[in-house]
């Protein structure tokens, strides 16, 4: 029989921190809107899978994770709006260089009217197709983790990608 | 199922890659293209990196700090029953009771329940895993905490004259010798001395005196602990309260011979700058005094 994984080892916990904080954060970012807030959220989650670790089989510390994200913290928050913002990846020099001015304003434009139609989905609808495109899960890693089925995740992607080609149409509409 | 409808399965299919190449073929063209170029802008987003594990490890997996309690500023009572602890208390995890100290730092703390706590310098808290765990909410308090509270069971601070009770909520303690206040910043409050009782509300305080009599005062509506900002505000406060609250904040032994420390004071004083916080509160009383390292001496 092999040796169990302990939790409470803490090179077998700084390896779940490793591999699941990032996804943890980003998930409770995606249903909070602020990142200060799931930074924090995320240290706790993780603070009590700290003190729960004799009771979490290794395995199954990822589902514990997520199911404790949902249930202890993000079951208070008050379903408001939220204004995501993101990130860009930075462009190589070469891109740079050849990118007119006005080309990056409309670059702008468009990664704002993006991120307004993304904070305006539901709740269900943004973090599915957040985990879709920025943590590049696909659909049945997403039923898996949310828990629901994959025909699930399929109507909300439906839903989100209507949204967006809303948002696209309105977009080139006032560019033009 | 419509058309529009059949439309949005194949798109949300292609997404996920599960398409084949016929089956792109039949999306309708001008919906494909504009949500390419969306998914194309939405490809290049990131989020920043959360924090490395060395960083947040001390947070998450230690709970406690051991630390020489040799402090002859607290007040008997607090110090006694931590100056006890203190010479019981070896690091072991499974110990009881636990508690947290600051000196020349402040302090983040994560309770056992999730909820948050400010530690100022020169301050500590104690509380009983054991009682945590059974749901009781309680610790003691030396010095200054700021609180951000989980709602869930009551959850007390004892300070060596009032006890403060909560049910989840932001407010800030102050104790330190012969001055006590509690804000609260949101939710509700219950304030006790024994002899006093109030409660308070998002943007109201209480100073607490010796015989355990409060007095209410606004406070402004913050969101981080007041201590953590520029200036500390004294509303009719005496010269023996200013003065702890001074010697803690800046690390220095204010030695005050012959003058009156019943003498009151209202104003604001620095946080930040010890020299400017001195001018600040004697100056106008006429009060001279020197300043050589940490120590200062009135005349």
């Amino acid at each position: 029989m092999s040796k169990e994984k302990s939790v409470c080892d803490e090179i077998n916990f700084q390896a779940l921190y490793e591999s699941y904080a990032q996804d943890v954060r980003n998930f409770m970012y995606y249903k909070c809107g602020d990142l200060a807030q799931a930074e924090d959220f995320t240290q706790q989650t993780f603070l009590k899978l700290w003190t729960n670790c004799k009771k979490v089989v290794f395995e199954k510390a990822k589902s514990f994770l997520f199911t404790v994200a949902k249930n202890d913290f993000l079951k208070d928050i008050a379903h408001q709006k939220v204004k995501l913002r993101f990130q860009q990846l930075t462009t190589t020099d070469t891109e740079k260089k050849s990118e007119q001015a006005d080309e990056s304003i409309r670059k702008k434009e468009l990664k704002e009217a993006l991120e307004e139609a993304i904070s305006n989905l539901t709740e269900a609808q943004r973090e599915v197709f957040l985990l879709n495109r920025i943590d590049k899960l696909k659909y049945r890693e997403i039923a898996d983790m949310l828990n629901i089925s994959v025909k699930a995740v399929e109507k909300r992607m439906q839903k989100a990608l209507e949204a967006i080609n809303k948002c696209m149409k309105e977009f080139e509409i006032n560019k033009i | 199922m419509s058309d529009n409808e059949e439309n949005n399965v194949l798109l949300s299919k292609w997404l996920n890659g599960e398409l084949s190449q016929q089956e792109i073929n039949a999306i309708d063209p001008e919906t494909k293209n504009r949500l390419e170029k969306a998914m194309q802008e939405i490809d290049t987003w990131t989020l920043p990196d959360v924090k490395a594990y060395q960083e947040v490890k001390t947070t998450i997996t230690k709970q406690a700090k051991v630390v020489k309690l040799a402090s002859t500023r607290w007040v008997l009572g607090i110090a006694a029953s931590v100056a006890i602890l203190a010479g019981l208390f070896f690091f072991m995890p499974t110990d009881s009771k636990h508690t947290i100290a600051t000196q020349d730092i402040t302090q983040e703390i994560i309770l056992p329940d999730g909820s948050f706590v400010a530690l100022n310098k020169n301050s500590s808290i104690t509380y009983s895993t054991k009682a945590w765990e059974k749901g009781k909410r309680e610790l003691e308090l030396s010095g200054e905490a700021y609180f951000r509270v989980k709602k869930g069971a009551i959850f007390s601070v004892s300070t060596e004259h009032s006890t403060t009770e909560v049910l989840g909520t932001e407010f800030n303690v102050l104790a330190r010798k012969g001055f006590e206040s509690v804000t609260c910043y949101e939710g509700k409050v219950a304030v006790n001395t024994g002899s006093d009782k109030e409660i308070l509300t998002e943007g109201k305080g209480v100073t607490v005196d010796v015989q355990g009599n409060l007095s209410p005062f606004d406070a402004p509506i913050l969101n981080q602990p007041r201590w953590s900002e520029e200036y500390l505000q004294f509303s009719n406060s005496q010269l023996k309260e200013i003065i702890a609250v001074l010697e803690a904040n800046y690390n220095i032994t204010i030695t005050s011979g012959k003058i009156d420390l019943k003498r009151r004071y209202t104003g604001r004083v620095s946080q930040t700058d010890v020299k400017l916080a001195l001018e600040t509160i004697f100056l106008p009383m006429g009060i001279s005094y020197t300043m050589n390292e940490n120590e200062v001496i009135l005349k």
